[in-house]
């Protein structure tokens, strides 16, 4: 017994005098942080580019004095008062609504899973064309810059949040009953989204057209809706639900290894996937019921870290909401600037970016070990 | 004792798939589980880490009853490797890593980083650390399957057939291992099989399920010609070479 007790004891002496593996994962691990701290600063670059960009030529110079304190009036007003909040606005909803395709795919163990595919995208669509083809909250305003504004943003957002978030509960109630199966809520979004998809257009049928131009207004997602409030609400929505998927990012690291794995090293499959579910849910409809449709943000940020970081939720929850926010960011400024002075719709940009980035991805096939 | 199940029970609605099954598991034991396909033997196992909810009966943990475990408590004492499994893109160190879940509480430790290393070490995965373990082949990754299982450090392992995918040298090298790591150190295992000779070579115990009952439970002895018969409807001759039973179908 003395023998095998020394002999154990040797063994474990050399394990631990060669612990390559071990320096080799603290190696991998610290080159994932490299990374992610490399995109932080990325973020910061690419906001410095936004505040820059616009149709009132400021020099870097004055924007520089402007953000600081130090600038003029003029300045005060383009930068505090129109450019800053869309720039935070397009990093905190980036950071979002990736976060939230990224909990999505997991949750639902499918790749091409969104904050859209519950149906809380169509939902909040919805809501905003009863708001304002049915509440009126569409007239329409003429401006220089604006041919179709919307008269009251404020129930628009409110009748879109209260949709979308009846939408995630009957959705979830709906899955309850099959044990919040993957199969049972993809499919409960998808009936879920063509019941909303067809309401819109039944009220869209009976509106007068300038209201249906307000409306279809609507869902083309702007960043230039935020004010400073909803970016505080949407600020501090986010920085509490990426905490969460934080928190819960070992379960997620459990459930992409399956069912049975994740419930057999103690996780509450059901539970941790309705509580994430909800929470992305959330996290996308606020969003959109303040900025109308985004596409593809949830889809390919977390797309993309995949291939760079792996599944690793540790990583990959900070990556994809990093990477959302450069997305998202270098969208309003080609949206803000390649027709200047006329402002494209981001939400019609990322999608059309996306599209064959995604389609690149998919050709390119699995990330390169 | 590690393990010990009472009277388990379990239903698909109205279909009663576990009848009233129950074995024990000493330490240092693996105990077979043989029977024909569809009689519960992978529900029963399901059931042991309640992955299914049972509807009745007991199990005990040494002496504690798994109904009184919160799930992580559960996964500190049950490990189990399923059927086929899943394994997310990422390294075998990562996948090995996951393994102590149960133990993390905000992030991993050196001694979660050292537990692993040792693992890895035990079933000659070291080479394999930082490979991603999508790349590896169906043996390779069956044992990091194990590994991680075995990460969890707990008294009882379950296997819900270990050995379906793999050629002769692994499923020899699997089972070689799993007898192994429950001698040494003091586990009990219980595994589904399908290849009676396998089990013949590597169980201490046997558990024949027939609809879904317990048909026998005993020492290699119990396979035999006539359980055999009854059990599977095939004539077989139980043959002993070099001091082990060997089924030969007829």
């Amino acid at each position: 017994m003395a023998i095998r007790e020394k002999e154990l004891g040797r063994i474990r002496e050399n394990i631990i005098e060669n612990n390559g593996g071990i320096c080799a994962y603290h190696r991998s691990i610290r080159k994932k942080w490299i990374i992610i701290a490399g995109m932080a600063v990325a973020v910061l670059f690419f906001m410095i580019i936004s505040v820059n960009a616009g149709s009132t030529a400021m020099s870097p110079l004055d924007v520089l004095k402007t953000v600081v304190g130090a600038g003029d009036e003029r300045g005060f007003i383009v930068v505090w008062m129109l450019r800053m909040p869309r720039v935070i606005g397009a990093v905190t909803a980036g950071a979002g609504l990736a976060v939230a395709g990224c909990v999505m795919q997991t949750c639902l163990k499918n790749p091409l899973a969104s904050p859209s595919t519950l149906g809380v995208t169509s939902a909040a669509t919805f809501g905003a064309n009863v708001a304002i083809i049915i509440f009126g909250a569409g007239t329409v305003m003429s401006s220089a810059s604006e041919a179709v504004a919307i008269g009251n943003p404020y129930i628009v957002s409110v009748c879109a949040f209260v949709f979308s978030t009846a939408a995630i509960f009957l959705i979830l109630s709906l899955s309850k009953l099959r044990g919040f199966s993957p199969e049972s809520i993809v499919l409960a979004g998808t009936a879920l989204s063509a019941l909303f998809g067809a309401g819109t257009t039944v009220i869209q049928y009976f509106g007068d057209e300038i209201r249906i131009a307000a409306a279809v207004f609507w869902t083309f997602g702007d960043l230039g809706r935020i004010s400073w409030t909803e970016n505080a609400i949407l600020g501090i929505i986010t920085a509490i639900c990426i905490i969460y998927f934080m928190m819960m990012r070992w379960n997620y690291n459990a459930l992409s290894n399956g069912e049975d794995t994740a419930k057999s090293l103690g996780v509450k499959t059901a539970r941790v996937r309705f509580l994430g579910l909800m929470a992305a849910s959330l996290l996308t409809a606020i969003s959109v019921s303040f900025m109308g449709t985004i596409g593809f943000i949830g889809l390919i940020a977390p797309q993309i870290m995949k291939r760079v970081l792996g599944s690793d939720h540790r990583f990959l929850i900070p990556a994809s909401a990093l990477m959302g926010s450069i997305l998202l960011l270098v969208a309003d400024t080609f949206a803000r600037s390649v027709m200047s002075p006329v402002v494209l719709p981001v939400g019609a940009i990322t999608s059309l970016l996306g599209a064959p980035v995604f389609f690149y991805m998919l050709l390119r096939g699995k990330r390169k070990k | 004792m590690n393990l010990e199940v009472k009277n388990l029970k379990f239903s698909y609605g109205h279909h009663e798939i576990v009848k009233d099954i129950s074995f024990y598991a000493e330490t240092g034991e693996l105990v077979a589980v043989l029977g024909v396909n569809g009689v519960g033997k992978s529900t029963m196992i399901k059931c042991i880490n309640k992955i299914h909810k049972p509807d009745s009966g007991e199990i005990l943990i040494k002496g504690t009853d798994v109904s009184a475990m919160g799930s992580n408590e559960l996964a500190r004492n049950i490990g189990y490797v399923p059927q086929s499994s899943e394994f997310a893109d990422g390294t075998v160190f990562d996948s090995v890593l996951l393994g102590r879940k149960p133990f993390i509480k905000w992030d991993v430790t050196e001694k979660d980083l050292e537990i692993v290393h040792e693992i890895l070490h035990l079933l000659s995965l070291q080479k394999y650390a930082m490979r991603n373990v999508t790349e590896l082949s169906g043996g390779e990754r069956q044992k990091v399957a194990i590994a991680r299982a075995l990460a969890q450090q707990t008294p009882v392992l379950l296997f819900d057939e270990p050995t379906s995918n793999l050629d002769l040298k692994n499923q020899l090298e699997v089972l070689k291992i799993i007898k192994n790591i429950v001698k040494d150190k003091a586990l009990s295992a219980v595994v589904v099989i399908h290849d009676l000779n396998l089990a013949l070579r590597f169980a201490d115990k046997f558990l024949i399920i027939r609809e879904g009952r317990v048909y026998d439970f005993g020492g290699d002895e119990i396979v035999n010609e006539r359980s055999i018969s009854e059990v599977y409807g095939v004539s077989a001759s139980v043959i002993v070479h070099d001091g082990c039973r060997i089924v030969v179908p007829q």
